[in-house]
């Protein structure tokens, strides 16, 4: 191989690879020594620039001599020819066109890209789709109706540049995650964790950190990363801290890495099979609200009903027989009742079972007095009939309390229907009874039953509903027949009482006569369908059926009455109707939650899917069915052995101390599955963020109207 | 593997490590930040930018040849190693997925085209040089075309010589590919992956010619052999040394670009900012 490259002052040409400009020569093999300028302009035009051979003379004059050829030794050296004799290069060159160097080349590309970048920005922003193009990436599928940025973010405006205004404007982080909630009802408390409360936060925050005291390892106890900042100090976790947007449209906006759930949470723990606090009382964590003894309809009525078969009874063939997924698919509910229960309970609510005692319930009564003790001590009361045997019904009572009639409360134990050993104060306390009573079904006769429970004064819309309701619609009719036949001469005996005068009754005893039954007639029979009826000195009603209203809305009155305590007038009416074998029976079903004080609050309604709004959990039912396999809903819910005491469990108020008619779930029965290899086991897969009330005040409901008639 | 060996010697692993340790910290500090609800975007997205920063640095040490910065060998280590951490970076604050819309794929695309090119840079930048000194004289890249025109004045003279004796085997022979061979640079892709074919070939042209000559053609034949070896060298060292000058076209011009891009993105970001505290 031959050397090519020489190195030295004389062998090789000066290279300048940092020119901005080459020889066009160069290309050829055959580049000038001189090259181009800075500008890229060929200067040469012949090959060396002769000089002229200056001598001096004797006298130190400057004598001009030949000229000398220039040409470089790397080009050969001087030439043969010479100059000419005017000083030109003999070797004239052909000039060429410079080339740029690659240097020069490579400026020049960054200089077209950088401005290609420019031109493509500004394309961008100013065109007409630029709120397409600005986005980093698709809305989620759900805000896809949202084309304008300025619907979720604040500062900005519906023109093309107006962004741009945003850059140098300062915007609240509130006022972004406003824009949100716009849409989004988070409750109360929207930028707080969990849009919960934070005192019942903190309140759940120390409980948790008492029960896994010593639980957690310290691997799971160190913690990374602190919240940026704690709510307690004010500050808010705000929408977009979790939920990402512009990831697609198809992208899931409630997904939170288990991480970031422990970051703020003080129990820390790894998978959910091996270090997830086991489940307490779950999910049995407050008693069924409709009293349903599972084990002793499954092992005792329901074999029973079978053998019976009466007409139009049927134990349900499974648990699918009552129970039933819920709108959203996730938890089971239960049937109505007219589909579960009707056919064998029914008569308990109408009354058509019950072999003693009234149908109806005792709402207006003649209480029955010793009318003749009291005519033989000169006691006047007007026209009573003497017949009755009917006591003075807890309705009564809250009637003659709520006109203020003063004389039921200071009875004491007085037998009415004995006075032949009564003292005058009580002679004299029983005949105040006897005209008050009266006052109240003449008061009834003249003006509505409202006006008297309402004490008279005038409520809003929903307490006018509620009223109606209380009364039962009940007929004008019903009180006049009632007084014309106990009380035919009311008025004239009430004249003659105000104005201190005797009594027809007291002036005339032989002329008084005792209402005359008419031909037989059974009025309890008469409403058999509900409504009222007049038996036995009393005005009755009789439910109409499973949830009837008057029924319903006296219990819940009288529960609520528990609020100012338990010495209030209505609490009578709560004990009448509240009582296992009370008219309707309602209570045998439907259960109590309630405090040692305060009021009670009745389950009108099984569980169903609103009551878990406010649970920090959820279970998808639906999504479980094909993993039971054949054991069905008995692989997750086996029945209680010991569920005798299931019943006990509603004596008391409190829901949450009760014992289940099946077996609490253990977490390894879920952990069988739920792993991190199959089925997933991230927190958000049973753990809800958004948990917008209270749960108290979500379990006690709205408190009603309080009324005059409470007070 | 060869290669890969030569490249991975004792210090670059070194070197390796630390950036992956630097990586694995970055990663650990940006994975608190989401952990902890803030908008970690902001956290990876400016040390994306900062790495960015640092690696432009190489470009203005280049020209302040004057004021002490320390040596560009120094820069440019610090440029491969932030490479690895700002392609980690990017990883991030893309979360590892495409982008979704024509600003945010622009965007994407440059980077990707920066960061390919540099890493093809750095490898060649490594392997070329060791393989240019090992294979025959290293040549200056910008005194090639001068060399290649007089190697083929003189072999076009060597053609002419041997017809001037009678002997046309030579001539003929550098008409019909000789002439071509010297014309200019050839077999670039073969010299690329050092393929010895091409140059196999043509000397097997003139072996075979080799019987028919007399000793001055044999003579001949074997300057002309020489011509031809230092050709095939010459563009050997034209393919190789030019794919090292070349590569910065794919580098440094995209990087411009994605600088004003990048800076259209933080505007659009910091605009269009939730904020969330």
């Amino acid at each position: 191989m031959i050397l090519l490259q020489k190195f030295g002052f004389k062998e090789s040409r000066y290279e300048r690879p940092q020119d901005k400009w080459l020889c066009g020569h160069l290309a050829d093999g055959t580049p000038c020594t001189r090259g181009p300028d800075k500008n890229g302009k060929c200067k040469v035009t012949t090959v060396c620039t002769p000089r002229q051979v200056v001598a001096k003379d004797d006298k130190g004059r400057e004598i001009k001599g030949r000229w000398e050829c220039r040409r470089s030794t790397q080009e050969g050296g001087p030439c043969e020819a010479g100059p000419f004799p005017d000083g030109r290069c003999c070797q004239m060159l052909t000039p060429c066109e410079p080339q740029p160097s690659l240097r020069t080349k490579r400026k020049r590309a960054g200089l077209w890209a950088t401005a290609l970048a420019v031109g493509v920005a500004a394309l961008v922003l100013s065109g007409g789709a630029a709120n397409r193009y600005l986005m980093p990436g698709p809305l989620t599928s759900q805000h896809a109706g949202l084309t304008e940025c300025s619907s979720c973010h604040a500062g900005t405006g519906p023109g093309k540049m107006d962004w741009v205004h945003k850059v140098v404007t300062s915007v609240d982080p509130k006022q972004n995650a406003d824009l949100c909630i716009g849409c989004h009802a988070m409750g109360a408390q929207p930028f707080a964790p969990h849009t919960h409360p934070v005192d019942e936060l903190k309140r759940l925050t120390d409980a948790s950190r008492e029960t896994s005291k010593g639980t957690s390892s310290l691997l799971q106890r160190i913690s990374l990363s602190r919240p940026m900042s704690l709510p307690s100090d004010g500050a808010a976790i705000y929408c977009a801290a979790c939920h990402k947007e512009h990831q697609g449209e198809f992208r899931n906006l409630k997904e939170v890495s288990n991480e970031r759930c422990q970051t703020c949470h003080v129990s820390k723990f790894g998978s959910f099979a091996t270090s997830h606090p086991q489940f307490s009382d779950y999910p049995y964590r407050r008693r069924t609200r409709i009293v349903f003894d599972h084990a002793a309809h499954l092992e005792k009525y329901f074999p029973e009903v079978a053998k019976d078969a009466a007409a139009g009874q049927a134990p349900p063939p499974a648990c699918n027989g009552c129970h039933q997924p819920g709108f959203d698919q996730k938890y089971m509910e239960v049937k109505s009742y007219g589909a579960m229960c009707s056919n064998c309970h029914n008569k308990d609510i109408l009354g058509t079972g019950r072999t003693t005692g009234p149908k109806g319930i005792d709402f207006l009564s003649v209480p029955g007095l010793d009318v003749n003790t009291l005519t033989e001590k000169k006691v006047d009361i007007g026209d009573w009939p003497k017949s009755s045997e009917a006591t003075l019904t807890p309705f009564m009572r809250l009637l003659l309390a709520a006109s203020g009639e003063t004389a039921a409360m200071e009875m004491g134990d007085i037998d009415l229907i004995d006075l032949s050993q009564a003292e005058e104060a009580d002679l004299a306390k029983v005949k105040a009874l006897a005209w008050s009573i009266k006052r109240i079904f003449a008061k009834l006769e003249a003006t509505t039953l409202e006006t008297v429970i309402s004490g008279g004064q005038a409520g809003s819309g929903a307490d006018r509903q509620q009223l109606a309701v209380l009364t039962g619609a009940i007929s004008h009719d019903v009180i006049l027949g009632a007084n014309r036949e106990w009380f035919p001469n009311l008025q004239d005996d009430l004249q003659k009482h105000e104005k201190g005068e005797p009594s027809a009754a007291f002036r005339e005893p032989d002329k008084q006569q005792e209402a005359k039954a008419g031909a037989p007639f059974d009025a309890e029979a008469w409403a058999e369908y509900g409504g009222w009826y007049r038996q036995d000195y009393t005005i009755r009603y009789r439910p109409s059926g499973h949830t009837d209203p008057f029924l319903r809305a006296w219990l819940n009155y009288a529960g609520q009455s528990f609020a100012v305590g338990p010495q209030n007038p209505v609490a009578p009416v709560y004990e009448l109707l509240a009582s296992q074998e009370a008219v309707g029976r309602c209570i045998r079903c439907h259960s109590i939650d309630s405090a040692e004080t305060g009021p009670k609050q009745i389950n009108w309604r099984p569980f169903y899917t609103d009551h878990t709004k406010n649970r920090f959990t959820s279970f998808a039912h639906k999504a479980h069915i094909s993993a039971v396999g054949t054991k069905g809903c008995a692989a997750c819910h086996e029945l209680n052995a010991a569920g005798g005491d299931y019943v006990k469990s509603y004596l008391g108020g409190d829901a949450s101390v009760h014992m289940p008619n099946f077996k609490h779930i253990d977490k390894t029965l879920c952990a069988s599955c739920h792993t991190r290899q199959a089925s997933w086991e991230s927190c958000t897969l049973c753990h809800d963020y958004h948990v917008t009330e209270s749960k108290d005040s979500s379990r006690l409901g709205k408190k009603p109207q309080a009324s005059a008639a409470a007070k | 593997m060869a290669w890969l060996n030569g490249i991975l010697n004792k210090s670059v692993l070194i070197n390796l490590a630390v950036a992956s340790v630097v990586f694995a910290l970055f990663y650990a500090w940006n994975t608190r930040y989401d952990l902890a609800l803030r908008d970690v975007q902001y956290f990876n997205g400016w040390t994306l930018a900062a790495c960015i920063a640092i690696m432009m640095l190489l470009t203005l040490r280049k020209r302040m040849v004057i004021l002490p910065f320390g040596r560009v060998r120094f820069w440019l280590l610090v440029h491969y190693y932030l490479a690895i951490l700002t392609v980690g970076a990017f990883l991030v604050h893309t979360r590892f997925k495409l982008p979704d819309s024509l600003l945010e794929w622009v965007l994407w695309s440059l980077f990707v085209l920066v960061a390919v090119s540099g890493i093809f840079g750095a490898l060649i930048s490594k392997y070329i040089p060791p393989k240019l000194e090992a294979h025959g004289e290293r040549i200056m890249f910008e005194r090639i075309p001068v060399f290649r025109n007089q190697l083929a004045i003189e072999a076009e003279a060597l053609a002419r010589e041997s017809v001037k004796d009678g002997t046309a085997s030579i001539a003929k022979l550098y008409v019909d590919v000789l002439g071509n061979f010297f014309a200019g640079p050839r077999n670039i892709l073969a010299h690329l992956h050092s393929s010895h074919v091409p140059l196999a070939r043509v000397l097997d042209e003139l072996s075979s010619i080799e019987r028919y000559l007399d000793d001055a053609g044999k003579a001949r034949l074997v300057k002309m052999r020489e011509l031809v070896e230092t050709k095939d060298n010459l563009d050997f060292q034209y393919a190789n040394a030019g794919l090292l000058r070349l590569w910065p076209f794919l580098h440094l011009p995209p990087t411009y670009a994605l600088l004003v891009i990048a800076v259209v993105h933080v505007i659009l970001a910091y605009a269009f900012s939730a904020r969330i505290g």
